[in-house]
């Protein structure tokens, strides 16, 4: 298992479209995928959880990732994070 | 009239009815059920599911953009493993119904957008309380019919809802709030605009609102229950206000404003729009009528008006004289089925067409005609002038008068005096005297051509006649054999005197259209809007063509052609002019 902070970096944080985009490419892996944020623990392959985090630019959250190819799927999400979700500032 | 402020959420204004959505609360009851009624449930939470999700795919067709997303991102919350097992679990658990089960779970992660400090997740709730009302409802419709064992009916049942906002087709809807799929489905039932009460700039609502081209104004911070459904509202797209029970005139303004912003966007059939050039210039198309057949297709291509009525028509078929009953019930039909100024031109006919005497003129085209006939034969006139005066009492503001074949300025002096006494005559008789009806001349004889800045001060208005105007030009008769081949009404000699009368209209700040052929043909019209002219008339059929295309080309190509046609020394040259510069096919 591995766990590692990032921060949201898209203007308009992670809403509906970046959630998708972000439980879209953690559902790709077979890993387990949680975020840990304001004390919540929601699973990271779940729309609604991701969004009910209600995460905004600048938001600290930390991941946790846990299976046979967690190290991929680590990358492949800050990697998505990083570019914004592909999404263009709002 | 009303006015509210709001914020411009999607661009573009709209004109229609109001229709006010109530915000439909669902009340799910806590019901209590049998461990053994467990699995039931947990197929209506299932089958809700499906049927949403095909609700959502047939949303999602020829979606595109940012509205294809936000729907595909509802899609992922309503598939949700998560929250699906939560509400197994829930039913499980506590013993309830499928939907006391969905309502409670989606509101524990509704709460959670509630707390947020940000304003744009809780732009979000109304997303996920539309998926939950839907799913709700669903659910509930399962159960209903199993119930009454009635599955049969289902399919319909559920089709028909999802259907149910045909009716709202031309509307503005006006709600609290909206979802995204909510604006899709109004999308599709072609609702032109839509106006709400709480939103936000970056609701999904919004945004699919702006990706789908519908006018959306948000936060008018006033109760809807107190905007009078049914009644027309405007969305003021520049403004972002709503205009509620605007006048007649108000409404017209905007629909105009609306008819031309969508041309300029290149999104509709020019044959239901104004005509405009590709950089946004309005030219006015109107019809050239004869008989009251052709009216069906000018109204077809959207013609602005009646441009030229040949009133001549009446006359055919040997008549010498139609009675007043007989000219009424013409120009009313004229009146009743066209929009727009309606431009009636007095008798234009020669001697040989009112008495036969076809053989006394030995060159009836310079001889007794038009004006010169009908100031002699004053009981014509007068008959014509009472007919015009008394339809306009009650078509006020279209009729205008239109006299043929003016060579000089008595005869304009004359006419006046004909209609003055006519005036006096209806009043005598107990008629009401009406305002002054326009009254303009022909310009089809080089005289009034070449002294156009001097007629200019008589009339409100000139029409071109360049059939006549060209005959009399370049001296050719084109019905002649031996000499119709020299008939060119694109000759430069007539662009030179196009270009005159137009600069002696638009000096004496008076109305100026073309009614001839030169209008209908596209090296025409390019022409005549090249030198300042924006109001062509021409016979019904060849309107789509000619707005067409006026759609191709900007304004700057088409005075390009202008300046130079009237340099031009032979027709060969105005030509080629023309193929350089409108290349593009």
């Amino acid at each position: 298992m591995i766990r590692k902070k990032v921060t949201i970096k898209n203007s308009s944080g992670l809403h509906a479209r970046p959630s998708a985009a972000l439980v879209k490419l953690s559902s790709s892996f077979k890993s387990d995928f949680f975020i840990h944020m304001y004390g919540y623990r929601v699973n990271g392959k779940s729309i609604l959880g991701v969004m009910t985090l209600a995460a905004e630019q600048g938001a600290e959250m930390e991941l946790e990732i846990d299976g046979s190819d967690e190290q991929a799927c680590l990358e492949a999400i800050e990697k998505l994070i990083d570019q914004k979700f592909g999404m263009k500032d709002e | 009239m009303n006015k509210l402020e709001g914020l411009i959420a999607s661009d573009g204004s709209a004109v229609g009815p109001l229709f006010i959505r109530e915000l439909s609360t669902y009340e799910t009851l806590s019901k209590q059920i049998s461990s053994g009624e467990v699995a039931l449930e947990i197929e209506y939470y299932q089958s809700a599911v499906d049927a949403y999700e095909l609700e959502l795919e047939q949303l999602l067709a020829k979606l595109k953009g940012a509205a294809s997303e936000i729907i595909n991102s509802q899609n992922l919350i309503l598939k949700d493993e998560q929250i699906k097992a939560e509400i197994i679990k829930f039913i499980r658990i506590n013993l309830v119904s499928a939907t006391h089960a969905i309502d409670q779970v989606y509101e524990l992660y509704i709460s959670r957008l509630r707390d947020s400090a940000s304003n744009l997740f809780k732009q979000r709730i109304i997303d996920l309380i539309t998926i939950k009302d839907r799913l709700v409802k669903l659910a509930a419709t399962y159960s209903e019919y199993a119930n009454t064992d009635q599955i049969a009916s289902l399919s319909i049942e559920l089709t028909s809802s999802v259907n149910s906002k045909k009716n709202i087709e031309g509307t503005i809807v006006v709600a609290r709030d909206m979802s995204p799929t909510e604006v899709v489905q109004l999308s599709k039932a072609k609702v032109v605009g839509i106006v709400l009460e709480k939103g936000g700039l970056t609701a999904h609502a919004s945004i699919v609102a702006q990706s789908l081209d519908i006018p959306c104004l948000v936060q008018i911070g006033h109760q809807i229950n107190d905007i009078p459904s049914g009644k027309v509202g405007i969305i003021d797209g520049e403004d972002g206000t709503l205009l509620i029970d605007p006048s007649p005139e108000i409404i017209q303004q905007y629909e105009t404003r609306i008819s031309d912003a969508l041309i300029a966007k290149k999104k509709i059939k020019p044959s239901r729009h104004p005509a405009i050039t590709s950089d946004g210039e309005r030219v006015e198309i109107h019809a050239n009528i004869e008989f009251i057949q052709e009216l069906p297709m000018a109204t077809r291509y959207r013609a602005e008006g009646i441009g030229l009525v040949r009133t001549e028509a009446l006359l055919y078929g040997g008549l010498t004289h139609k009675s007043e009953k007989e000219q009424d019930v013409y120009y009313r039909r004229l009146l009743e089925d066209s929009t727009g100024p309606v431009v009636i031109r007095l008798f234009d006919i020669g001697g040989d067409k009112l008495y036969g005497f076809t053989t006394e003129e030995s060159n009836p085209f310079l001889g007794w005609r038009g004006i010169r006939m009908l100031l002699d034969e004053k009981e014509m006139l007068h008959s014509q002038l009472r007919t015009i005066l008394k339809c306009t009492r009650d078509y006020p503001d279209r009729i205008r008068i239109l006299v043929p074949m003016v060579t000089n300025i008595a005869e304009i002096y004359a006419l006046k005096k004909e209609l003055s006494i006519v005036q006096n005559e209806l009043v005598k008789e107990g008629f009401t005297k009406t305002q002054n009806v326009p009254l303009g001349i022909m310009v089809e004889v080089p005289a009034v051509a070449v002294m156009a800045d001097k007629f200019a001060r008589e009339v409100d208005f000139f029409s071109i006649g360049t059939n006549d105007l060209t005959q009399y030009t370049l001296a050719v008769d084109r019905t002649n054999d031996q000499v119709g081949r020299l008939f060119e009404h694109d000759h430069p000699a007539i662009w030179k005197l196009v270009q005159q009368i137009q600069v002696a209209a638009q000096n004496a700040n008076i109305e100026l259209n073309v009614c001839g052929e030169l209008a209908s043909t596209h090296l025409g019209a390019s022409g005549l809007i090249g030198l300042g002219i924006r109001n062509l008339s021409m016979k019904p059929s060849s309107i789509l063509s000619v707005k067409k295309w006026i759609h191709n080309y900007s304004l700057f190509e088409y005075k390009k052609f202008g300046s130079k046609v009237v340099h031009a020394q032979d027709r060969k040259q105005v030509y080629q002019l023309f193929s350089s510069i409108f290349n593009r096919s």
